[in-house]
Protein backbone atom coordinates (compact mmCIF):
# COMPACT_ATOMS: atom_id res chain seq x y z
CA UNK A 1 0.00 0.00 0.00
CA UNK A 2 1.71 3.29 -1.03
CA UNK A 3 1.16 6.06 1.18
CA UNK A 4 2.36 9.59 1.70
CA UNK A 5 3.38 11.04 5.12
CA UNK A 6 1.38 13.99 6.21
CA UNK A 7 2.76 16.12 9.06
CA UNK A 8 1.15 19.41 10.61
CA UNK A 9 2.08 22.37 9.88
CA UNK A 10 -0.15 23.90 12.69
CA UNK A 11 -3.85 23.84 14.41
CA UNK A 12 -6.99 25.54 14.62
CA UNK A 13 -7.36 27.77 18.03
CA UNK A 14 -10.91 28.71 19.36
CA UNK A 15 -10.05 31.63 20.56
CA UNK A 16 -12.70 33.95 22.15
CA UNK A 17 -12.75 36.19 19.20
CA UNK A 18 -13.61 33.17 17.11
CA UNK A 19 -11.58 30.64 15.33
CA UNK A 20 -8.10 31.02 13.78
CA UNK A 21 -5.56 28.79 12.24
CA UNK A 22 -1.76 29.13 14.02
CA UNK A 23 1.10 28.11 12.26
CA UNK A 24 3.93 26.32 13.11
CA UNK A 25 7.34 28.74 13.27
CA UNK A 26 9.05 27.62 10.14
CA UNK A 27 5.63 28.14 8.01
CA UNK A 28 5.59 32.19 8.86
CA UNK A 29 6.61 33.05 5.37
CA UNK A 30 4.38 30.74 3.88
CA UNK A 31 1.17 33.19 4.58
CA UNK A 32 2.82 36.20 2.15
CA UNK A 33 -0.07 37.29 0.07
CA UNK A 34 -2.93 35.93 1.22
CA UNK A 35 -4.10 38.31 2.51
CA UNK A 36 -4.95 39.25 -0.82
CA UNK A 37 -7.87 36.60 -1.01
CA UNK A 38 -11.16 36.73 0.60
CA UNK A 39 -11.76 33.17 1.39
CA UNK A 40 -9.35 30.42 2.17
CA UNK A 41 -9.43 26.01 2.00
CA UNK A 42 -8.01 24.63 5.32
CA UNK A 43 -7.09 20.90 4.61
CA UNK A 44 -7.49 19.75 8.13
CA UNK A 45 -6.89 15.94 10.02
CA UNK A 46 -10.00 14.17 11.92
CA UNK A 47 -7.51 13.14 14.26
CA UNK A 48 -10.34 11.20 15.98
CA UNK A 49 -11.11 8.95 13.28
CA UNK A 50 -7.19 8.38 12.20
CA UNK A 51 -8.06 4.63 13.40
CA UNK A 52 -8.36 1.06 11.50
CA UNK A 53 -11.88 1.36 11.96
CA UNK A 54 -13.02 4.44 11.15
CA UNK A 55 -10.85 4.59 8.24
CA UNK A 56 -12.32 1.33 7.11
CA UNK A 57 -15.87 2.50 6.70
CA UNK A 58 -17.49 2.75 3.48
CA UNK A 59 -21.24 3.65 4.25
CA UNK A 60 -22.61 6.77 6.48
CA UNK A 61 -26.04 7.73 7.37
CA UNK A 62 -26.11 10.92 6.69
CA UNK A 63 -29.07 12.86 9.98
CA UNK A 64 -31.32 13.55 7.46
CA UNK A 65 -34.55 12.61 7.46
CA UNK A 66 -35.29 12.38 3.74
CA UNK A 67 -31.57 10.51 3.05
CA UNK A 68 -32.86 7.75 0.83
CA UNK A 69 -30.73 5.28 3.31
CA UNK A 70 -26.50 5.25 3.45
CA UNK A 71 -24.67 6.82 1.43
CA UNK A 72 -21.11 5.95 -0.02
CA UNK A 73 -18.20 7.59 2.34
CA UNK A 74 -17.22 9.45 -0.76
CA UNK A 75 -20.71 10.86 -1.73
CA UNK A 76 -20.29 12.29 2.18
CA UNK A 77 -18.24 14.60 3.93
CA UNK A 78 -17.89 12.23 6.75
CA UNK A 79 -14.58 12.31 9.04
CA UNK A 80 -14.76 8.10 9.01
CA UNK A 81 -13.01 7.80 5.22
CA UNK A 82 -9.72 6.27 4.26
CA UNK A 83 -8.04 8.95 4.74
CA UNK A 84 -9.15 11.26 7.55
CA UNK A 85 -8.78 14.39 5.97
CA UNK A 86 -11.16 17.47 5.94
CA UNK A 87 -11.66 20.11 3.53
CA UNK A 88 -13.10 23.32 4.58
CA UNK A 89 -13.72 26.87 3.39
CA UNK A 90 -13.85 29.78 5.44
CA UNK A 91 -13.79 33.77 5.15
CA UNK A 92 -10.36 35.25 5.97
CA UNK A 93 -11.18 37.54 8.70
CA UNK A 94 -7.08 38.53 9.39
CA UNK A 95 -3.91 37.66 8.31
CA UNK A 96 -1.65 38.05 11.27
CA UNK A 97 1.80 37.63 9.31
CA UNK A 98 3.68 38.23 12.14
CA UNK A 99 1.98 35.55 14.75
CA UNK A 100 1.28 33.28 11.94
CA UNK A 101 -2.44 33.45 12.07
CA UNK A 102 -4.93 33.42 10.00
CA UNK A 103 -8.26 34.54 11.40
CA UNK A 104 -11.70 32.60 10.38
CA UNK A 105 -15.36 33.18 10.23
CA UNK A 106 -16.34 29.65 11.05
CA UNK A 107 -14.92 26.27 11.79
CA UNK A 108 -17.12 23.13 12.73
CA UNK A 109 -13.14 21.75 13.93
CA UNK A 110 -12.36 21.38 17.34
CA UNK A 111 -9.66 23.34 19.32
CA UNK A 112 -6.66 21.89 18.58
CA UNK A 113 -7.60 20.25 14.98
CA UNK A 114 -4.29 19.60 13.25
CA UNK A 115 -4.14 21.41 10.31
CA UNK A 116 -2.13 20.02 7.21
CA UNK A 117 -2.49 22.75 4.12
CA UNK A 118 -3.92 25.91 3.53
CA UNK A 119 -4.75 27.18 0.10
CA UNK A 120 -6.09 30.18 -1.17
CA UNK A 121 -10.17 29.84 -2.37
CA UNK A 122 -10.12 31.01 -5.72
CA UNK A 123 -12.62 32.25 -7.52
CA UNK A 124 -11.62 30.59 -11.27
CA UNK A 125 -11.03 27.23 -9.85
CA UNK A 126 -12.87 26.44 -6.71
CA UNK A 127 -16.42 28.44 -7.42
CA UNK A 128 -19.11 26.16 -9.49
CA UNK A 129 -22.14 28.48 -10.28
CA UNK A 130 -24.21 25.67 -11.97
CA UNK A 131 -23.69 22.87 -9.73
CA UNK A 132 -26.03 19.87 -8.81
CA UNK A 133 -26.58 18.12 -5.31
CA UNK A 134 -29.03 15.55 -4.45
CA UNK A 135 -33.10 16.63 -4.00
CA UNK A 136 -33.08 15.48 -0.72
CA UNK A 137 -29.55 17.02 0.33
CA UNK A 138 -30.91 20.39 -0.75
CA UNK A 139 -33.71 20.17 1.73
CA UNK A 140 -30.71 21.16 4.10
CA UNK A 141 -30.39 24.53 4.95
CA UNK A 142 -30.63 26.81 1.72
CA UNK A 143 -27.35 29.26 2.38
CA UNK A 144 -24.66 28.69 4.63
CA UNK A 145 -25.73 31.37 6.99
CA UNK A 146 -28.68 29.45 7.86
CA UNK A 147 -26.31 26.25 8.25
CA UNK A 148 -24.10 27.64 10.54
CA UNK A 149 -27.16 29.10 12.52
CA UNK A 150 -28.51 25.82 12.60
CA UNK A 151 -25.06 24.20 13.87
CA UNK A 152 -24.81 21.65 10.82
CA UNK A 153 -22.12 19.31 10.99
CA UNK A 154 -21.81 16.99 7.94
CA UNK B 1 -1.91 13.74 15.35
CA UNK B 2 1.05 12.33 16.09
CA UNK B 3 4.32 13.97 14.54
CA UNK B 4 2.95 12.41 11.06
CA UNK B 5 -0.17 10.54 9.56
CA UNK B 6 -0.37 8.52 6.78
CA UNK B 7 -2.20 8.98 3.76
CA UNK B 8 -3.24 6.36 1.52
CA UNK B 9 -3.18 6.53 -2.11
CA UNK B 10 -7.04 4.93 -2.79
CA UNK B 11 -7.16 5.65 -6.73
CA UNK B 12 -5.38 6.99 -9.56
CA UNK B 13 -6.72 9.29 -12.17
CA UNK B 14 -5.71 8.51 -15.95
CA UNK B 15 -5.75 11.50 -18.38
CA UNK B 16 -4.39 12.46 -21.86
CA UNK B 17 -1.61 14.11 -20.05
CA UNK B 18 1.43 11.78 -20.19
CA UNK B 19 3.94 14.88 -18.62
CA UNK B 20 3.18 18.19 -16.82
CA UNK B 21 3.73 20.35 -19.59
CA UNK B 22 0.65 21.32 -20.77
CA UNK B 23 -1.15 20.75 -18.28
CA UNK B 24 -4.03 24.06 -18.34
CA UNK B 25 -3.37 26.03 -14.98
CA UNK B 26 -7.05 26.00 -13.72
CA UNK B 27 -8.67 22.82 -13.59
CA UNK B 28 -12.51 23.31 -15.30
CA UNK B 29 -10.75 25.48 -17.97
CA UNK B 30 -11.42 23.15 -20.66
CA UNK B 31 -14.21 20.77 -19.59
CA UNK B 32 -13.44 18.59 -22.58
CA UNK B 33 -10.91 17.17 -21.04
CA UNK B 34 -11.89 14.00 -19.93
CA UNK B 35 -10.40 11.31 -17.24
CA UNK B 36 -11.19 7.93 -15.69
CA UNK B 37 -10.89 7.47 -12.18
CA UNK B 38 -9.45 4.11 -10.74
CA UNK B 39 -9.44 2.53 -7.48
CA UNK B 40 -6.95 0.75 -5.56
CA UNK B 41 -7.50 -2.61 -5.65
CA UNK B 42 -8.19 -2.80 -2.06
CA UNK B 43 -10.43 0.45 -2.79
CA UNK B 44 -13.00 -1.10 -5.69
CA UNK B 45 -15.98 -1.14 -3.39
CA UNK B 46 -19.30 0.10 -5.31
CA UNK B 47 -21.17 0.55 -2.00
CA UNK B 48 -18.82 3.85 -1.15
CA UNK B 49 -19.36 5.28 -4.37
CA UNK B 50 -23.64 5.20 -3.49
CA UNK B 51 -25.47 7.90 -3.80
CA UNK B 52 -22.21 10.18 -5.47
CA UNK B 53 -24.02 10.47 -8.63
CA UNK B 54 -26.30 12.69 -7.41
CA UNK B 55 -23.67 15.34 -7.00
CA UNK B 56 -22.58 17.36 -10.34
CA UNK B 57 -19.17 18.35 -8.92
CA UNK B 58 -16.69 16.58 -6.80
CA UNK B 59 -13.95 17.74 -5.09
CA UNK B 60 -10.56 15.40 -6.13
CA UNK B 61 -7.35 15.03 -3.01
CA UNK B 62 -4.48 14.44 -4.70
CA UNK B 63 -0.63 13.57 -4.83
CA UNK B 64 1.99 16.26 -6.62
CA UNK B 65 4.44 14.43 -8.27
CA UNK B 66 7.83 16.48 -6.72
CA UNK B 67 11.30 14.73 -7.17
CA UNK B 68 12.65 13.11 -3.65
CA UNK B 69 14.90 16.17 -3.47
CA UNK B 70 11.98 18.69 -4.15
CA UNK B 71 10.94 19.54 -0.67
CA UNK B 72 8.75 22.57 0.14
CA UNK B 73 9.81 26.19 -0.41
CA UNK B 74 8.09 28.84 1.90
CA UNK B 75 8.05 31.01 -0.94
CA UNK B 76 6.98 30.26 -4.50
CA UNK B 77 7.49 32.80 -7.70
CA UNK B 78 3.51 32.10 -9.52
CA UNK B 79 4.42 31.98 -13.38
CA UNK B 80 1.10 34.56 -13.86
CA UNK B 81 3.38 37.19 -12.10
CA UNK B 82 6.61 36.71 -15.16
CA UNK B 83 8.17 34.76 -12.57
CA UNK B 84 9.66 37.57 -10.58
CA UNK B 85 7.41 38.14 -7.64
CA UNK B 86 7.19 35.73 -4.78
CA UNK B 87 4.13 34.52 -2.62
CA UNK B 88 3.85 32.58 0.12
CA UNK B 89 3.31 29.75 -1.47
CA UNK B 90 0.14 29.36 0.99
CA UNK B 91 -1.37 32.26 -1.19
CA UNK B 92 -0.90 29.89 -4.30
CA UNK B 93 -1.99 25.91 -5.58
CA UNK B 94 2.20 25.46 -6.26
CA UNK B 95 3.05 22.22 -5.58
CA UNK B 96 5.67 23.25 -3.63
CA UNK B 97 4.46 23.00 0.12
CA UNK B 98 4.79 20.86 3.30
CA UNK B 99 2.30 18.52 1.92
CA UNK B 100 2.40 17.35 -1.06
CA UNK B 101 -1.63 17.21 -1.21
CA UNK B 102 -3.30 18.85 -4.78
CA UNK B 103 -6.99 20.22 -4.77
CA UNK B 104 -9.11 20.00 -7.32
CA UNK B 105 -13.04 20.78 -8.44
CA UNK B 106 -14.07 18.56 -11.17
CA UNK B 107 -16.92 17.70 -13.07
CA UNK B 108 -18.84 14.22 -12.74
CA UNK B 109 -19.58 12.90 -15.93
CA UNK B 110 -20.38 9.41 -14.43
CA UNK B 111 -20.13 6.90 -12.25
CA UNK B 112 -19.72 2.95 -14.12
CA UNK B 113 -20.22 0.80 -11.10
CA UNK B 114 -19.01 -2.65 -12.91
CA UNK B 115 -15.83 -2.24 -15.23
CA UNK B 116 -13.27 -4.33 -15.88
CA UNK B 117 -11.26 -2.49 -13.46
CA UNK B 118 -14.13 -2.31 -10.88
CA UNK B 119 -16.46 0.78 -9.99
CA UNK B 120 -14.88 4.01 -11.98
CA UNK B 121 -15.51 7.87 -12.03
CA UNK B 122 -16.01 9.46 -15.37
CA UNK B 123 -14.79 13.14 -14.60
CA UNK B 124 -14.56 16.29 -16.75
CA UNK B 125 -11.81 19.43 -16.60
CA UNK B 126 -9.31 17.17 -14.79
CA UNK B 127 -5.88 19.22 -14.64
CA UNK B 128 -3.75 16.19 -13.59
CA UNK B 129 -1.12 13.98 -15.15
CA UNK B 130 -1.85 10.42 -15.81
CA UNK B 131 -1.00 8.43 -13.18
CA UNK B 132 -1.79 10.56 -10.05
CA UNK B 133 -2.58 8.99 -6.88
CA UNK B 134 -5.83 10.25 -5.82
CA UNK B 135 -6.20 10.59 -1.29
CA UNK B 136 -9.80 11.43 -1.72
CA UNK B 137 -13.01 12.00 -2.92
CA UNK B 138 -15.86 14.29 -1.45
CA UNK B 139 -19.13 15.67 -2.79
CA UNK B 140 -19.11 19.41 -3.60
CA UNK B 141 -21.68 20.92 -1.73
CA UNK B 142 -23.41 24.05 -2.83
CA UNK B 143 -23.62 25.86 0.31
CA UNK B 144 -20.21 25.10 1.73
CA UNK B 145 -18.12 25.29 -1.46
CA UNK B 146 -19.54 27.81 -4.00
CA UNK B 147 -19.20 31.52 -2.70
CA UNK B 148 -20.47 33.70 -5.00
CA UNK B 149 -18.24 36.43 -3.10
CA UNK B 150 -15.27 35.79 -2.70
CA UNK B 151 -12.67 37.22 -4.81
CA UNK B 152 -8.82 35.85 -5.63
CA UNK B 153 -5.91 38.26 -4.94
CA UNK B 154 -3.12 38.93 -7.58
CA UNK B 155 -3.85 36.29 -10.28
CA UNK B 156 -7.83 36.06 -9.94
CA UNK B 157 -8.91 36.00 -13.88
CA UNK B 158 -8.73 32.97 -14.90
CA UNK B 159 -6.12 31.98 -17.70
CA UNK B 160 -9.03 30.94 -20.13
CA UNK B 161 -7.93 30.83 -24.02
CA UNK B 162 -6.34 33.27 -25.02
CA UNK B 163 -4.60 31.95 -28.19
CA UNK B 164 -6.39 31.34 -31.68
CA UNK B 165 -5.31 27.85 -32.65
CA UNK B 166 -4.41 27.10 -36.67
CA UNK B 167 -3.40 23.40 -37.46
CA UNK B 168 -0.95 23.07 -40.31
CA UNK B 169 -2.39 20.75 -42.95
CA UNK B 170 -2.33 17.13 -42.36
CA UNK B 171 -1.79 17.83 -38.66
CA UNK B 172 -5.23 17.75 -37.00
CA UNK B 173 -6.20 14.23 -38.77
CA UNK B 174 -3.26 12.45 -36.86
CA UNK B 175 -4.44 13.85 -33.73
CA UNK B 176 -6.37 10.63 -32.48
CA UNK B 177 -10.39 10.53 -32.29
CA UNK B 178 -12.36 12.27 -30.38
CA UNK B 179 -9.32 14.77 -28.53
CA UNK B 180 -9.52 16.54 -31.23
CA UNK B 181 -11.39 19.16 -29.29
CA UNK B 182 -10.11 18.66 -26.14
CA UNK B 183 -6.27 19.15 -27.54
CA UNK B 184 -7.70 22.44 -29.22
CA UNK B 185 -8.98 23.55 -25.67
CA UNK B 186 -5.91 23.28 -23.93
CA UNK B 187 -3.73 24.62 -26.65
CA UNK B 188 -5.78 27.95 -26.73
CA UNK B 189 -4.95 28.07 -22.70
CA UNK B 190 -1.41 28.46 -23.94
CA UNK B 191 0.60 25.55 -22.32
CA UNK B 192 4.03 27.17 -22.65
CA UNK B 193 5.91 28.11 -18.96
CA UNK B 194 4.32 30.77 -17.61
CA UNK B 195 7.06 33.06 -18.76
CA UNK B 196 8.52 31.82 -22.01
CA UNK B 197 7.99 33.64 -25.39
CA UNK B 198 10.09 32.79 -27.90
CA UNK B 199 8.39 33.02 -31.72
CA UNK B 200 11.25 30.78 -33.33
CA UNK B 201 11.31 27.90 -30.89
CA UNK B 202 8.89 24.94 -31.61
CA UNK B 203 7.48 23.26 -28.52
CA UNK B 204 6.29 19.83 -28.05
CA UNK B 205 3.17 18.97 -26.02
CA UNK B 206 2.42 15.01 -25.38
CA UNK B 207 -0.95 14.51 -25.29
CA UNK B 208 -3.45 11.33 -25.76
CA UNK B 209 -0.42 9.44 -27.00
CA UNK B 210 1.35 11.92 -29.78
CA UNK B 211 3.23 14.62 -29.59
CA UNK B 212 2.26 17.54 -30.71
CA UNK B 213 4.85 20.64 -32.18
CA UNK B 214 3.57 24.09 -31.99
CA UNK B 215 4.86 27.78 -32.30
CA UNK B 216 3.45 30.66 -30.93
CA UNK B 217 3.51 34.00 -32.71
CA UNK B 218 1.79 36.97 -31.22
CA UNK B 219 -1.57 35.78 -30.29
CA UNK B 220 -1.71 32.36 -32.73
CA UNK B 221 -0.61 28.98 -31.99
CA UNK B 222 0.19 27.35 -35.35
CA UNK B 223 0.44 23.23 -34.77
CA UNK B 224 3.14 22.28 -37.40
CA UNK B 225 3.52 18.60 -36.82
CA UNK B 226 1.94 15.30 -34.89
CA UNK B 227 3.66 12.61 -34.67
CA UNK B 228 3.29 9.01 -33.09
CA UNK B 229 4.51 8.40 -29.32
CA UNK B 230 5.39 11.21 -27.15
CA UNK B 231 6.36 11.39 -23.32
CA UNK B 232 9.55 13.84 -23.28
CA UNK B 233 8.65 17.01 -21.49
CA UNK B 234 10.30 20.16 -24.11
Amino acid sequence: MQTLSIRPIGAIRIGEEGPYVELEPPYLPALKGLEYYSHVHILWWFSRRDNPADRGVTQVHPAHGAAPGPMGVFASRSPCRPNPIALSTAEITFVDAGRGRIGLDWTDAEDGTPVVDIKPYSPGLDRVEDCREPAWHGDWPGSYEASRAAGNKY
Amino acid sequence: MAETAPMKIIARIHTDFSTKFGIPRQSGLVDELEGTVVFAPEYRVPEALRGLEGFSHIWLLWQFSRAVREDWSPTVRPPRLGGNERMGVFATRSPFRPNAIGLSCVRLAGVDLRTPRGPVLRVAGADLMDGTPIFDIKPYLPYADCRPDAVGGFASAPAGERLRVVFAPGCLERVPAGRGEALRGVLACDPRPGYQSDPGRVYGLSFGGVDVRFTVAGETLTVVDVVPGGGEMR
